[in-house]
């Protein structure tokens, strides 16, 4: 169905999908009053936050108009590998002569806002991902575009590893398997790229990670006809080569993601240290209760016992002051906005627009996760914020230009 | 559109997608709902115990008063700087880099804070006590950093308050609790950092006098900063100890302290012989307690403890000497008793000395005293006279009679550690060197206050006051009364006044003739204890020691007719009894048996604790016949 190569922004406003911009702009409403809440406290060094928040909020809505002006097939082309390369180029940057911070180098000062390009490199890469993932059928499913589609995604996760950003590493590899599914690569094929990742699981003790491997091995040798022999031969080697390998590359870790890890899994042996924040964390949630203490009557947020309140940990914030039903109420609108996000990936008839549209959603998702599971204790401490809710520049504008994105896609869903 | 999945595959994935989100999203708040619903009782005591700490208010120790209720110890508010091991914050930044900055600020060793504070803090349950007695110009440095001294406060304490060494070895010591007494006395309600009675009153009547400590809760925030009081749980008040009242006259132990020279060791005990009261005790030299009160260092501690004149040694109750001539009314009263002598019987005449079993024992006045009826002998304290009542009376007479006069074993004092009174007998004689190894001419010695019989001033004074208070065994004590806060009294069971010895009449009017005549006759030894219009009674001592010169003893007693008070006197290592001791027996006999002067008026102690001048040793007057004379006088 031929459409107007061009709309105005009116037309653009009233073809945007609804649920998108009220979810969005909810959030952003409670992320708002939620970091007005945790600094409100006069004393603290970062009293007064929530005015610069409304500065920010401004300015990421100039970066959703952004993502949603240009029709996303402008980007299905060398635009994609710019944004990719440059972005990486920002990376690189980062590793020369980005500022400490927090033990970890991930920021670029820019003016009053410290940018972090990692954020910028996920677009780039779902992006170029896109494109190389929306070619014709057969060149999608070829060996060759698999593995230069890992590539584009190890690329940046490596980068980042080196700042070292090892939560922001791991979504960059969380990011093809979905995408190429999505795209019509065989599932059956995707597991056998993700099994090295389960190897890694079953290295939990010696005896189930050699039986995870003889039956790898048995599935292998039953699909053989299906993969060919080769591929069957270079998995085995890779899923056993990362079970050796893997101990010894947690020798390589820093030794705070070492103590995150160890910690998550059991913060009550280190409840001032590490754990200190995970187990502060879930006392403000908990004291909360379902309904909570009520709004700005927090007693833990108030007494500063939650370390980057009104940034990492704003999750808690909600939760101590709006209870079960505040918390809940964010999850919810999270989950509206993605599946309506998956919903907009399936009308769209572009597929470059759809695989983008669902590459915004996976690293919305992953954002959100981490950052929500960390606060619940389901992840470890990564000290990465929520989107929308928490206090900073850089989040706000790469998740209003990326949920842009998915209004770019949801405004000409029809467009092919 | 070049799609590789069919629309129906398509959907699915959609929707597979769709799942996936909301079973991840399911999955937070399943977690979310276990810990804001189910769990949240539990984390909101946690949030209580994030923010609110039970802090202790201590209980202000209960004074001590004299008799007369003037004030001899006080406690005054004071500033203590603590650490909360609790603090998040600290634990971050590490206690030790903390307490090294706050050495810094008040230029104080940061090896002494961080001892103190490592030895303490596992015991504690709040805020560890490090540094006590803070001025305000450390006080004004540490509130001026206090945002980079996480888990570092000020905190009010009392801080016990004493008249420098006034009355030291009565009142005692206060250190703080050990981590071993603190296993064992948490049940008590000791808490780190409290302070605990060591010696003397502060330790023998410690249940009185630390009172009740109070607590409350408070509000802290991360840095440790009180932010309020919670409404829902009242302060527990603290209750002050109560009032102690002692026997100790203010004014008789400040002329005991001041005629006691600092110099000198010794000591000095004055009772009411009719009650047992201890009236003034003094022992030398002295310590200051409140030295301790703010907590020694453990170099001053050491030095204390290695001092070779033992400050904290309380003599009068702690220390037991050969008591020497002073032991000479026990023989005769021994010996009219057991009939072995009359106030008339003249025994062999002394001509300075004795022939027993082939060897000459002395008197210490080797012209001799020819010869002499009782209280002659005892006046002029013959030992030509004594040895042979001792060979009458022999050994196990002395030592049963002892032991009937309460000079064997405690007194029962009230303070703490008191150390026995011992006489032998024949049977610890035996036993010690079997029944060959000694010379039964012992008895000899043990009949002049010499041998192997220990007594201690205290000890002493008890048979002086039976002797003069018709022959009753006193229990002495210095806990006269007991005042709790609100004014209601509690007067311990008096110790009970023995019912009299059975003695045979005129024993006792023949011994006490025989003090008087000690003090008051010409030839007597004791006449520097006289006091112009005042019957005194007493005797002297000269104890011979194998580490260097003579003890001096004196056992005053007045007035002679209705006598309100006994003083022992024991000077180490100085010579004779009668030229060091009695002068200062005088002047506590003074105090308590003449009417103040303005001079001697009571008054309340300067707080400054300048109420003892140091008094300058007195030159000793040493008469030239006495440097002759052979120990024993």
């Amino acid at each position: 169905m031929p459409t107007a190569p061009h709309r105005s922004v009116a037309q653009g406003f009233r073809a945007v999908d609804k649920v998108l911009v009220v979810s969005t702009a909810l959030l952003l409403v409670i992320g708002f009053l939620a970091v007005y809440s945790a600094t409100s406290f006069p004393g603290t060094r970062e009293h007064g936050s929530h005015i610069k928040q409304l500065m920010w909020i401004a300015v990421g809505s100039g970066a959703f108009i952004l993502g949603a002006l240009f029709p996303v097939r402008f980007y299905d082309g060398p635009l994609a590998t710019l944004v990719y390369i440059v972005s990486l180029l920002g990376v690189g940057l980062t590793l020369v002569l980005g500022r400490a911070h927090l033990g970890a180098t991930r920021w670029i000062e820019f003016g009053p806002m410290h940018f972090q390009p990692s954020e910028l490199a996920k677009i780039g890469t779902v992006l170029l991902l896109a494109r190389l993932l929306s070619g014709r059928a057969h060149d999608t499913i070829r060996p060759k575009r698999l593995f230069l589609c890992l590539g584009v995604c190890a690329l940046p996760a490596a980068l980042v590893m080196k700042q070292p950003d090892l939560g922001t590493a791991v979504s960059f590899l969380a990011l093809p398997l979905p995408l190429m599914y999505w795209a019509g690569f065989p599932l059956f094929g995707l597991l056998l790229i993700a099994s090295p990742a389960a190897n890694l699981l079953a290295l939990i003790s010696v005896r189930i990670w050699v039986a995870y491997v003889v039956v790898f091995a048995l599935v292998l040798w039953n699909s053989r006809d299906r993969i060919g022999t080769f591929v069957a031969v270079i998995l085995l080697v890779i899923n056993i080569g990362a079970g050796i390998a893997a101990p010894r590359a947690w020798n390589h870790l820093h030794d705070y993601q070492k103590q995150r890890i160890t910690t998550f899994l059991d913060p009550s042996k280190d409840p001032y240290g590490a754990g200190y924040q995970i187990i502060q964390s879930k006392i403000a949630l908990g004291s909360g209760g379902v309904t909570g203490k009520g709004y700005l009557q927090g007693t833990q947020k108030r007494l500063s016992f939650l370390p980057e309140q009104h940034t990492d940990f704003i999750f808690c914030v909600v939760g101590e002051e709006l209870g079960f039903v505040g918390t809940t109420t964010i999850l919810l609108l999270f989950t509206l906005l993605l599946t309506n996000g998956v919903l907009i990936a399936y009308q769209a008839r572009n597929k470059f627009a759809s695989v983008v549209a669902l590459g915004m959603v996976g690293i919305l998702l992953y954002n959100i996760l981490v950052n929500v599971w960390m606060t619940v204790g389901l992840a470890p401490v990564t000290g990465l914020p929520l989107p929308l809710v928490s206090y900073g520049g850089s989040s706000l504008m790469t998740t209003l230009f990326e949920i842009g994105l998915l209004a770019n896609v949801s405004i000409r869903r029809h467009d092919y | 559109m070049a799609r590789t999945l069919g629309d129906l595959e398509r959907k699915r994935a959609a929707i597979g997608f769709t799942i996936l989100i909301a079973v991840l999203f399911a999955a937070a708040i399943v977690r979310l709902f276990q810990i804001q619903v189910v769990q949240t009782d539990t984390y909101r005591r946690m949030a209580e115990d994030n923010a609110v700490r039970l802090v202790v208010i201590p209980a202000a120790r209960g004074v001590i008063r004299d008799a007369h209720g003037e004030l001899l110890v006080d406690s005054v508010p004071s500033f203590t700087l603590a650490v909360d091991p609790l603090n998040p914050r600290l634990a971050q930044l590490g206690a030790d880099s903390v307490l090294t900055h706050v050495a810094g600020l008040l230029g104080v060793p940061a090896d002494d804070l961080i001892d103190r504070y490592r030895k303490q803090k596992s015991a504690a349950f709040g805020p560890v006590p490090i540094r006590r007695n803070l001025d305000p110009v450390a006080m004004a440095t540490i509130e001026e950093h206090r945002v980079d001294l996480p888990g570092i406060s000020i905190q009010t304490e009392p801080l016990r308050h004493y008249p420098g060494h006034f009355a030291a070895h009565v009142l005692g010591y206060l250190s703080e609790i050990t981590e071993e007494e603190l296993a064992t006395r948490k049940a008590e309600g000791y808490r780190v950092g409290d302070m605990i009675g060591r010696s003397g009153v502060e330790k023998q009547y410690e249940q009185y006098l630390r009172g009740q400590d109070g607590e409350e809760y408070v509000m802290l925030n991360a840095l440790g900063q009180r932010i309020g009081t919670l409404s829902d749980r009242p302060p527990r008040l603290p209750v002050r100890g109560p009032d102690l009242f002692l026997t100790i006259d203010a004014r008789a132990q400040r002329a005991a302290e001041e005629a006691f020279p600092e110099s000198l060791r010794g000591g000095l005990v004055a009772l009411d012989p009719r009650t047992g009261r201890v009236l003034a005790l003094v022992s030398r030299p002295a310590f200051d307690p409140g030295e301790f009160a703010v907590g020694l260092t453990s170099k001053r501690w050491k030095e204390l403890l290695t001092d070779r004149s033992f400050p904290l040694l309380d003599r009068p109750i702690q220390a037991a000497y050969p008591p020497g001539s002073t032991w000479k009314p026990l023989t005769g009263l021994a010996a009219l008793e057991m009939g072995k002598v009359t106030a008339d019987t003249r025994l062999v005449p002394c001509g300075g000395g004795f022939t027993y079993g082939g060897r000459y024992f002395h008197c210490w006045f080797h012209p001799g005293h020819g010869s002499q009826t009782f209280v002659g002998a005892l006046a002029r304290s013959c030992d030509t006279y004594f040895y042979q009542l001792g060979l009458r009376v022999g050994i196990d007479g002395l030592h049963d009679w002892a032991e009937k006069c309460g000079l064997i074993g405690r007194t029962g004092i009230d303070l703490p550690q008191e150390r026995k009174c011992f006489v032998p007998n024949v049977a610890w004689y035996e036993k010690r060197f079997g029944s060959r190894g000694w010379g039964r001419g012992v008895v000899l010695s043990l009949g002049i206050g010499q041998a192997e019989m220990l007594q201690t001033p205290l000890g002493l004074a008890c048979f002086y006051s039976l002797l003069v208070n018709g022959g009753h065994r006193v229990t002495p004590h210095v806990l006269l009364k007991v005042e709790e806060a609100d004014g209601s009294v509690r007067v311990p069971e008096a110790p009970s006044v023995a019912p009299a010895l059975a003695l045979s009449p005129g024993t006792l009017d023949l011994i006490k003739q025989a003090l008087q005549a000690v003090v008051e006759d010409g030839g007597g030894t004791g006449g520097r204890a006289r006091i112009p219009g005042v019957h005194v009674g007493g005797k002297t001592g000269t104890a011979q020691n194998p580490h260097g010169k003579d003890h001096a003893l004196f056992v005053g007693c007045a007035p002679m007719e209705d006598t309100r008070v006994v003083v022992a006197v024991m000077v180490e290592n100085v010579g004779h009894g009668g030229t060091f001791a009695a002068p200062i027996a005088r002047k506590v006999m003074e105090a308590i048996v003449l009417p103040p002067t303005d001079s001697t008026a009571t008054g309340p102690i300067a707080p400054s604790g300048t109420l003892l001048r140091p008094v300058a040793p007195k030159p000793a007057i040493i008469n030239p016949a006495d440097t002759l004379t052979v120990p024993s006088d």
